[in-house]
């Protein structure tokens, strides 16, 4: 017979069981459409997080497509400190390689927090060296950073920048827009100890920046950078600028400043080393100032080479002050006026002619202008109305007095001469290219106007190379190549007077005589004990002109096997 | 009948679950996988990068101009100069080149392989 159960435990057990079993439900309901949303809000916040994925930023080439300016990664050292074990072997070992104090190591890692930088953007080798000792608590974060393989090389001109990859200063601000890049973002997966998985989706890609192809030439900028080292030394100058340009396209081969400053190192520097002097310093040019009176002369057709000067043997009056010139002279020809650089020949020319062209051809050259550039912080010196002129300004202004110009003002002026007499738009950026090569945006070479007529140019062009064969200008002179310039040694204003012992020595020219190709300009400020521009600047000119044709001759010059036989032949 | 129907089916789809989680975990896996190939990837084009930069920084005139005269050796511009080639003129490859190149890549491959020439031994001259 079997045993009777008894109907109230039973009913209790099967309630409870019910009750258990509804319990549970009424939760799986709550769960699945009440709090669904909630919950899967949660996991994917510990499951997934954005990320933001950094661009590229593009970097500067010169014309021969040489970097100038590059990204580079980094790994910036930091330690959790909770995780580390031995603390007296990451002191000794960090010592050891990156050279850091034993006392800043061992406060930072005495702290009680979870995250401590302890060193920035090192090099790969570093990182790879420090990875390899597998020291617990110590990881790398990978950031990019700037970097500049030719150091000092243009370094104004390029300018520099910052930590965060924006541009500070120089071409790295002013085309910043170009070559920043727009950041994109992405979803990551990671599993519960956080380690991300490779199972996202990139929902929006990063746009790398797009590259620089400067019109500077490396090989020509260092030649340029070797010479100004020299005379900025070798005269204990306050400074010191050179500009090369292509007279033909006004493409600006090299610029040049001192001081000047390592681009890697930045910060280390004065401000005073990161000015673009060429465009940001304007000066008064004295007699390198001739050119445009000389050329408003020939051009207007009021003077030609057969005309004569006298040049009242060294002395003469202008309204109430006298004009003097370095050496006496008596008659001179209009060429030996600008050759041998005579003030006062220079003023009854410019007397003859009359202010309101003296201004007109002053200002067709470029000057009291900005030259559009585009480089940082350029000027537009300074050119007075005419209606602002004294009765002592039409004896000033011609010899480069009372009229303030800037290197680049210079260099595009001379080139006039050199190319046949138009104005050409100087030119810093040649291309904008995207990663893969191709041309986004190209600034090809502008002619802004014509000034003088060929036949003037021609003309100024025989002057100035007396000006070197037999005038002041013959330091200049090269046993390889006819060059052609013009000297100046202008004295600079102090206390509201023309100083007697600070000067701007300076000398433009161009080279070869024949077919013109490069123009050039030094200016080096304050030199001592010399100062003139004949003595201090025009030797210069020359090894400059000399080195950079020879480079051009063998660049161009595809064909070496027959220059060879050539040189056999004779 | 019935009761082995339903033990069926119940093991089949016990199967079918086993195998969607097992499905899922070897794409975890995978993903771990790709992660670590990417890693690699990564320092190696990063090491590329820094190689790439080293590469200009020593091909900088200026970097070549410092190690040229950190002995105080003066060095100067030749006072004139020749252009010396010492292969044909650009932009005309070599004749042996231009010839090789004009066979199919098989026979060329061949005779590599099976039908190369001897080559010319460098002896000690005595």
């Amino acid at each position: 017979m079997q045993p009777k159960i008894k109907p109230l435990r039973f009913t209790v057990v099967l309630v409870l069981f019910i009750g258990l079993l509804f319990f549970f439900l009424g939760k799986l309901v709550l769960f699945q459409f009440f709090r669904s949303s909630f919950l899967l809000d949660l996991a994917a916040r510990q499951h997934t997080y954005y990320l933001e994925l950094e661009p590229k930023r593009g970097s500067i080439f010169d014309r021969q497509m040489r970097p100038l300016a590059i990204n580079v990664p980094t790994f910036s050292l930091y330690a959790v400190p909770p995780q580390i074990k031995n603390i007296d072997l990451i002191v000794e070992k960090l010592g050891a390689i990156l050279g850091l104090n034993r006392s800043f190591v061992l406060d930072r890692l005495n702290r009680k927090k979870q995250f401590i930088w302890l060193a920035r953007k090192l090099d790969i080798n570093k990182m790879e060296e420090i990875k390899g000792l597998g020291l617990d608590g110590l990881y790398f974060i990978k950031e990019s950073k700037r970097s500049y393989p030719n150091s000092r090389l243009a370094s104004q001109l390029i300018g520099f920048a910052g930590l965060d990859n924006i541009g500070l200063d120089g071409i790295e601000m002013n085309y910043d827009p170009y070559l920043r890049g727009s950041a994109g973002w992405t979803l990551v997966l990671r599993d519960a100890k956080r380690r991300d998985l490779a199972l996202t989706d990139i929902l929006q890609p990063p746009v790398d920046g797009y590259s620089l192809v400067l019109t500077i030439d490396q090989v020509v900028q260092y030649i340029t950078e070797r010479e100004i080292d020299k005379i900025f030394q070798k005269y204990n100058a306050k400074g010191a600028t050179i500009v090369v340009m292509d007279v033909k396209t006004g493409e600006i081969l090299a610029l040049a400043n001192r001081p000047t400053l390592d681009l890697n190192e930045f910060s280390k520097y004065p401000v005073d080393a990161r000015r673009n002097r060429a465009v940001t310093d304007f000066f008064e040019p004295g007699s390198i100032f001739k050119i445009v009176t000389a050329s408003a002369a020939l051009d207007t057709g009021k003077f030609t080479l057969k005309d004569k000067v006298f040049c009242e043997n060294g002395e003469y009056r202008v309204a109430n002050h006298t004009l003097h010139d370095v050496h006496p002279y008596g008659l001179l020809a209009f060429q030996d006026v600008i050759a041998q650089s005579s003030n006062i020949g220079t003023t009854k020319i410019a007397q003859k002619l009359g202010p309101a062209v003296v201004y007109d051809y002053a200002k067709a050259f470029g000057f009291g202008a900005s030259t559009s550039s585009g480089l940082t912080g350029e000027v537009a010196g300074i050119l007075k109305p005419v209606s602002r002129w004294s009765k002592t300004s039409i004896s000033a202004v011609p010899i480069g007095q009372e009229v303030c110009v800037t290197a680049l003002q210079l260099a595009s002026a001379i080139s006039v001469i050199a190319n046949g007499g138009v104005y050409m738009k100087p030119l810093i950026v040649r291309q904008v290219i995207d990663k893969k090569g191709e041309v986004i945006k190209s600034f090809e070479p502008e002619i802004v106007r014509k000034v003088i007529s060929e036949e003037t140019a021609r003309t100024m062009r025989d002057i100035l190379t007396a000006v070197v064969e037999v005038g002041t200008g013959k330091l200049a002179q090269s046993k390889f190549y006819r060059l052609a310039g013009k000297t100046g040694t202008a004295q600079k204003v102090e206390n509201g007077t023309y100083s007697h012992s600070k000067f701007m020595a300076s000398f433009i020219g161009f080279a070869p005589v024949d077919d013109p190709q490069i123009a050039i300009v030094v200016i080096v400020d304050e030199p001592r004990p010399y100062y003139y521009g004949g003595v201090v600047s025009a030797p210069a000119f020359k090894f400059i002109a000399e080195d950079v044709l020879k480079y051009r001759q063998i660049r161009s010059n595809g064909d070496g096997g027959q220059v060879l036989a050539k040189v056999y032949e004779r | 009948m019935r009761t082995s129907r339903c033990i069926l089916y119940t093991a089949l789809g016990t199967v079918l679950c086993l195998l969607y989680v097992f499905q899922q975990t070897e794409i975890v896996k995978l993903g771990y996988r790709i992660k670590a190939t990417e890693k690699v990837l990564e320092a190696c084009l990063d090491r590329k990068t820094a190689l790439q930069y080293t590469l200009s920084s020593l091909e900088s005139p200026v970097n070549i101009d410092r190690s040229l005269f950190i002995n105080g050796d003066d060095f100067e511009m030749a006072k004139d100069y020749k252009l010396v080639r010492l292969g044909p003129p650009a932009g005309k490859e070599r004749p042996m080149l231009a010839k090789a190149k004009s066979k199919p890549i098989f026979k060329r491959l061949a005779m590599l392989s099976w039908f190369s020439a001897r080559t010319a031994q460098a002896q000690t001259v005595k």
